[in-house]
């Protein structure tokens, strides 16, 4: 097994609802996959149980071949597992500011401090961000926040990143143009990323691989085209409606 | 939090005191001293902070927390995020435990602790009356206040919270071999509070005090209730209308924020002095000379109780709702009554019940002014303290903190009942 | 809003309608304990039909209580009668011109030195100051029987004091400022020191002391000696002075307020209480008051050996008031001067519990003008200057 993060038949269970309901996925190095799925449909629990923020009811994660999680426990911590995350509100910490952010994260591992610098002046230079170092989260854009997250989720040079709907409530241009600039650290990183997103599209352009989850099972995997060409589910099938009335109206 | 700190100090007395439960000349000679007097005032503010950062941390957004899970240590994400990100709260809580305590004036005269509020009203009255001397000594509290002010204003300039609950259920932090002991501190902590109402109570129950209790009470109940209701309805009332424009309008209204903040923490014998010297004329008679007064000066001081939490709440509430009901048509009193307050309904009634609470509890500035024939609950047991019978005092205390428990209750079934629905 | 400012009016309107009405009520304010005042003023309420609408002072708030609000609301006076637990209070308002003369019909019976001959005030309810023994402790000997016993070489080591900072203790020891002169007043106190007479934190204290058998002797108020006996304490009381100056009595004091809202029912009031029947049932009840009407005081002379202690001889009294009047207070030396808010405190019969803690120090006397000069000038002082005393602060002699 030389997945960096897999899911084995992972069931979740929150109070009486049913939240995953034996879901498996693997992600190789290097790898961009792509879960689609519609609201509600336990995306943001998946990304929750691989990190090992929720325990699995039952089921096992395992992280770089470790066993990770098994039903009812974490056995490797969440700071333990070396993944960085992106969440769907970013969650940045009101209190420190953009370098305060990347300080705490790296503070976190067995690194030089005298290292510190280089390391952060290098990621912002890739994310775009040189000169905000000293700003709090409440001073930066819409856009330059996004960018403080990825940079947050990547300082620690995890395995793998996972992104939780990053891009929701942006405007098609700066989605565009943050898509750009994931694939593009992503790639001089050679990190592999789970991307997590309700928006075909956005998952089109930043993955090859896509898993789409219903009701917490995977109900369809393969490109893009191959999901529109076969959609066997009500997702995808809805999916490609609309884009035949889209190409039908122009 | 709940009650006036000389309940527990009386309770503190019966249980330390030389002829306390325990007591002992070195237990009495401890309670008797400044350390007995932050020993009591420690514990009985105590509450007051975690409640703050309690609910600055249930407030806050889970995911702060789950994405520095994912670096660090759980010790770590408590120290470095959660307490620094909660810190506003913690901060505030700390000012306000200062503002009360240094209005404090029943534990330090009860335990013969010379505070300088006490020596300043000391100055103020009795054998030797100078007004002009005792506010020359008032001024300095009076900057302590300002500079209490002042540092609010700072914590809070740096305060971008987005405050909102996923609904997910948050995992505890797991915390190893440190659970035990914070386990133990917190059992400890509840104990050392409960532990002197539980000696007022046995005092009472042993000297039959519940027996006389009647006897004693008066009209001090309803007294109490009606003008703490009285004056939560009108905070809460306008707490909405002038949060909500702080949180709006934003202009002027750091004034009024910082107006009713200095009021809160300026000590509250000044306040009552000065209320006295404002309401004091046979054209205000009707205030001054009924229990109108009471209600007055509850909603000068604790104003800041019912703007401060509404500002937050509608701050943090979308214009958009509003604006929504604009384009309807809907001018401002019903925007504010069918659309703001309803959908802070939660926030309303928690502001009244808080205020309720601490009308209940203040001594110090009522005992100054409270009008004949109308003592709150807290001044009449104040008041029957110095040679009342030990065990119908302990009863009175134990009827206030029932009524306290009972109002907060009642709140919070009514609090949990509105979440539920 | 609207609704909501509905309720708030009338819930306002339901208050202020609620204590308005006038004519059916008085308003008094009072220092002598609420334990003991206000059935006092159930019982005038249930006779008379009048309301009594009261602001009760305690222990701990005397020296910024009642007196201080009476003079704050000078310019519109909310009270009608003043009863104060002391004889000196009264005498400050009426230099403030605070007070209405009234020579109640029931005052007729109180001797002339407890009363001021224009009605200004009237003392009654009186408590005595007096020598509480432990009669195990004195073994057959002589029971002391003067004050001044207490700086007897004889005694050393055996007597016992409250702290003169506080309480009655400072009016009696004003008492004896005003009746030895300063330097003789001065030279007892040194001696007392040198006596090593206990200073204790509170009369309660003393008695507590002489009780549980820790000292022979101590000065105490009436209320806290009787209530040793009534705890069944091997204690006898002993009137000090009876043959010499005479012993101090404290009459607590009522005055009618000067502009009041109610002066006809504060009329009634004063009247109620200088009744004999209030003055027998404070007697009785905890505050173990003396009757100061003359049939009271004299006939109680003559019961002594019941050790009921409701019997002062009070033929040889010094005339307490005048003496009183004079406010000279002492201090601990290390005490703060600003500690006369707690030299106010009248200390209460279970004080002693909890004031134990009171530091001990040198004592050291002064009069309030000093004590203000030391106040405005910082408290700095380590030693205090005595000054002389104040002719105004004296109280006219009665004729």
């Amino acid at each position: 097994m030389n997945a960096l993060l897999s899911l084995e038949n992972v069931h979740l269970q929150l109070g009486r609802r049913e939240i995953l309901r034996g879901i498996s996925l693997a992600l190789a190095p290097g790898e961009v996959l792509g879960i689609l799925g519609p609201s509600g449909a336990g995306k943001s629990c998946a990304v929750r149980v691989a990190l090992g923020l929720l325990q699995p009811t039952t089921g096992t994660v395992h992280v770089a071949g470790r066993l990770a999680s098994r039903g009812g426990d974490v056995l490797l911590p969440p700071e333990e597992r070396g993944l960085g995350v992106v969440f769907q509100d970013l969650a940045l910490w009101p209190h420190l500011t953009v370098r305060g952010h990347l300080e705490f994260c790296l503070s976190a591992q067995a690194r030089p401090r005298r290292t510190w610098g280089d390391a952060i002046g290098e990621l912002l230079g890739q994310v775009g961000l040189r000169g905000k170092e000293e700003r709090f989260p409440a001073e930066l854009s819409g856009g330059e926040r996004q960018r403080v997250a990825i940079a947050r989720a990547l300082i620690t040079s995890p395995r793998a990143v996972l992104l939780d709907e990053p891009l929701s409530n942006l405007d098609v241009a700066l989605k565009e143009e943050l898509l750009d600039l994931f694939g593009a650290v992503l790639g001089e990183r050679g990190a592999a990323a789970l991307f997590v997103t309700h928006d075909a599209r956005e998952a089109a352009l930043l993955a090859r691989r896509l898993l789409v989850l219903e009701e917490g099972r995977i109900v369809q995997e393969g490109t893009f085209a191959e999901l529109t060409a076969h959609p066997t589910s009500q997702f995808v099938q809805r999916l490609v409606a609309s884009l035949e009335r889209v190409a039908v109206r122009s | 939090m709940f009650l006036p700190p000389f309940l527990p100090a009386l309770g503190w007395f019966q249980l330390l005191g030389r002829q306390g439960l325990v007591g002992s000349e070195a237990g009495a000679s401890f309670l008797f001293g400044p350390g007995g007097d932050v020993f009591v005032l420690t514990l009985a503010f105590t509450p007051v902070v975690t409640t703050l950062t309690a609910l600055a941390l249930q407030g806050m957004d889970p995911s702060y927390e789950e994405a520095a899970r994912t670096v660090a240590r759980p010790w770590r994400v408590a120290t470095r995020i959660l307490l620094p990100a909660a810190w506003p709260a913690s901060a505030l809580g700390g000012i306000v435990v200062f503002a009360l305590a240094f209005s404090e004036l029943g534990v330090p005269m009860f335990l013969r602790v010379r505070v300088y509020p006490v020596a300043v009203f000391a100055r103020l009255g009795g054998v030797d009356y100078a007004p002009g001397e005792a506010f020359a000594l008032v001024l300095p509290l009076l900057a302590v206040a300002l500079g209490l002010l002042l540092a609010e204003r700072w914590l809070g300039k740096r305060r971008p919270f987005t405050v909102r609950g996923l609904g997910l259920s948050r995992e505890p932090i797991p915390l190893g071999v440190w659970r035990n002991l914070a386990t133990g501190i917190v059992w400890t902590i509840t104990f050392l509070g409960l532990l002197p109402l539980g000696a007022l109570f046995h005092r009472a129950l042993v000297g039959r005090g519940f027996l006389l209790v009647g006897q004693w009470l008066g009209s001090s109940i309803s007294d109490s209730l009606v003008t703490a209701a009285a004056a939560a309805t009108f905070l809460t009332g306008t707490g909405l209308v002038l949060g909500h424009a702080t949180a709006r309008l934003r202009r002027g209204a750091g004034a009024l924020d910082g107006l009713a903040l200095l009021a809160f923490v300026t000590p509250a014998t000044a306040l009552g002095v000065g209320l006295i010297q404002v309401w004091n004329h046979a054209a205000a008679s009707a205030v001054y000379g009924s229990a109108a007064i009471l209600v007055v000066g509850y909603a000068a001081r604790y104003s800041i109780l019912g703007l401060r939490p509404l500002t937050v709440a509608v701050g943090q509430g979308p214009p958009s709702l509003e604006e929504a009901a604009a384009v309807a048509g809907a001018g401002y009193f019903r925007r504010l009554l069918r659309v703001v307050a309803p959908v802070h309904i939660r926030a309303l009634a928690a502001t009244w019940l808080m205020i309720v609470v601490f009308c209940l509890r203040d001594l110090e500035m009522s005992v100054l002014y409270y009008p004949a024939g109308t003592e709150p609950l807290a001044v009449r047991i104040f008041t029957l303290e110095a040679n009342g019978p030990e065990p119908v005092v302990a009863a009175l205390a134990c009827t206030l903190s029932a009524l306290t428990g009972v109002v907060v209750g009642i709140g919070l079934l009514v609090l949990r009942a509105r979440q539920s629905s | 809003m609207n609704r909501r400012l509905v309720v708030i009016a009338m819930a306002l309107a339901a208050l202020a309608g609620g204590c308005g009405e006038g004519s059916r009520e008085v308003v008094v304010y009072t220092s002598v304990d609420q334990v003991f005042s206000e059935p006092v003023f159930k019982e005038f309420e249930r006779q008379s039909g009048v309301r009594v609408q009261a602001v009760f002072d305690t222990e701990e708030t005397k020296s910024t209580g009642v007196l201080n609000r009476l003079i704050a609301e000078a310019k519109n006076p909310r009270a009608d009668v003043f009863w104060s637990g002391d004889p000196v209070r009264p005498f400050l308002l009426i230099r403030r011109g605070l007070v209405e003369p009234y020579r109640s019909p029931n005052a007729a019976g109180i001797p002339a030195q407890f009363k001021a001959s224009d009605g200004a005030w009237t003392g009654f309810a009186a408590r005595a100051r007096v020598l509480l023994i432990n009669r195990n402790r004195l073994a057959g000997r002589n029971a002391p029987q003067s004050v001044q016993d207490l700086a007897d070489a004889r005694w050393k080591g055996e007597g016992a004091l409250a702290n003169p900072l506080f309480g009655t203790t400072t009016m009696h020891a004003a008492a004896l400022f005003s009746l030895l002169g300063d330097n003789e007043a001065k030279t007892f106190f040194r001696a007392l020191k040198a006596n090593q007479v206990r200073i204790a934190s509170s009369n309660g204290e003393v008695k507590r002391l002489v009780a549980a058998g820790e000292v022979t002797f101590g000065l105490a108020d009436t209320d806290d000696a009787n209530e040793a006996l009534h705890e069944g304490a091997p204690v006898d009381i002993v009137y000090p002075d009876q043959e010499g100056t005479g012993t101090l009595v404290m009459p607590t004091a009522v005055v009618l307020m000067k502009g009041g809202p109610h002066p006809e029912n504060g009329k009634k009031l004063v009247d109620f209480l200088l009744s004999s029947a209030v003055e027998g049932k404070m007697a009785q009840s905890a505050a173990h008051r003396h009757p100061a009407h003359a049939g009271g005081l004299r006939a109680g002379r003559r019961d002594d050996g019941t050790r009921s202690a409701l019997s002062p001889g009070v033929d040889g009294t010094l005339d307490a008031i005048a003496l009183a009047g004079a406010c000279s207070v002492f201090l601990c030396r290390r005490a703060p001067a600003w500690g006369l808010g707690a030299a106010d405190r009248r200390t209460s019969d279970r004080g002693g519990l909890r004031g134990a803690e009171q530091r001990r120090g040198s004592l050291q006397c002064l009069d309030l003008g000093a004590l203000r000069t030391l106040a405005s000038a910082g408290f700095r002082r380590d030693r205090y200057r005595i000054t002389p005393r104040c002719a105004a602060r004296i109280p006219p002699r009665e004729e």
